[in-house]
């Protein structure tokens, strides 16, 4: 191969490399979740809840799914601010809830963002960052002009995964506590396989425990049931 | 001296003003999980082994079933997944802005008094709010159109 030979394969060599990098990037892209989950509550009052059933959100569909198995069959769509209760395939109960699926732990794990649980990117400010032993807890701050009716954040990390996110009130007493525990991987993308939530009310405490596994990422089949149908009413 | 020893003790109470955070804070015993879960847990493992099983099917006498809500506290596992006000609204506002269909979002979701409360209260100052302007807007400018009119 003569000199010129060598130039010309070398610079389609680099123009095909530098075509194909955005391929790369999108084996990156996650935008599919999947977890059976369960999860046990007990409340002030000395009641008590068990669910369970698997949990799916795509992030293209918007929808969070869940297809709960027990104590009964139904399934729950999230979308858009209104929850749909459907119990076999009629729609048993529609309300609006103030929650998207893409501001939830779902979403940031899916960004790999879930290390300060996406405060990053929401209206919460780093004001504090201190060190207890191989832990390391940021304190947030809410928009100055909110300090007066919501309180700060503190999450912990460990080893750069979320470990505890802890809420509280602008007087600052904790509300609730989240732990984070035996983290999950599929495809790149880390879950907790448990979060213990611990809720400080008037009445009393109250403790609820989400346990997932089979986690599956970007999973292709099934595709029905990330878009789950919701039927009129 | 005693000057330094004064800047000193002002240093320290400014220091101590200031506590740094404590990984205490996100200890937990798990001992003590487990024990008040115990009845949950026999229950998920009875469950898993009787694959399909709902909780109407299982006999009301069980004891794994006593104290047990027959329906999934939905708004309560919806909360699991955010953060602590609705969409980051304070309770307040949605009153404020919503009226009384802010108190009931908050009183939904959030299931608790005191949020409850701040959203009532911010629906009374819209109700006030409102009153003032139809003060403003009836009595004062529809009267100054008699005047210039």
């Amino acid at each position: 191969m003569n000199h010129s030979s060598q130039n010309k394969f070398c610079f389609v060599f680099t123009l095909l490399v530098i075509l194909m990098l955005p391929n790369f990037s999108i084996g990156q892209h996650y935008f599919r979740l999947r977890a059976d989950f369960t999860i046990k509550e007990k409340f002030s009052d000395g009641k008590m809840s068990l669910t369970m059933g698997s949990v799916l959100y795509d992030r293209s569909y918007r929808k969070l799914v869940y297809h709960v198995t027990f104590p009964s069959k139904e399934d729950w769509v999230i979308m858009d601010t209104v929850f749909n209760r459907i119990v076999d395939k009629k729609l048993v109960a529609r309300q609006f809830v103030p929650m998207l699926p893409s501001s939830t732990i779902f979403e940031f794990a899916l960004q790999n963002n879930l290390d300060n649980f996406g405060l990053e990117k929401s209206s919460y400010t780093l004001s504090k960052i201190d060190r207890d032993g191989d832990m390391v807890l940021t304190t947030w701050l809410p928009d100055k002009r909110l300090q007066k009716a919501i309180g700060k954040i503190i999450v912990s990390k460990r080893a750069g995964k979320l470990v505890g996110v802890a809420f509280y009130t602008p007087k600052n007493e904790l509300v609730k506590k989240q732990i984070f525990k035996g983290y999950l991987k599929s495809s790149g993308v880390e879950f907790p396989a448990e979060i213990l939530e611990i809720l400080y009310k008037v009445g009393g405490k109250e403790t609820k425990i989400s346990t997932f596994k089979n986690l599956r990422i970007n999973e292709m089949n099934d595709d029905a049931l990330y878009n789950f149908p919701v039927p009129a009413k | 001296m005693k000057k330094a020893l004064f800047t000193a003790l002002l240093a320290l109470a400014f220091n101590l003003g200031f506590a740094a955070e404590s990984a205490d804070l996100f200890k937990v015993d798990d001992q003590e999980i487990n024990t008040e879960f115990a009845q949950l847990n026999e229950l998920e493992q009875f469950v898993n082994a009787n694959e399909g099983i709902t909780l109407e099917e299982i006999n009301p006498s069980n004891p794994l079933v006593q104290n047990v809500n027959n329906s999934s506290d939905i708004l309560g596992i919806l909360s699991t997944l955010r953060g602590d006000a609705p969409l980051g609204i304070p309770s307040f506002v949605w009153g404020l802005c919503l009226s009384w269909v802010g108190v009931l979002v908050v009183y939904f979701v959030a299931d608790d008094r005191d949020e409850t409360k701040k959203a009532f209260t911010g629906c009374a100052v819209n109700a006030g709010l409102y009153i003032i302007w139809i003060v403003v807007y009836v009595v004062i400018i529809g009267n100054s159109f008699l005047f210039f009119g």
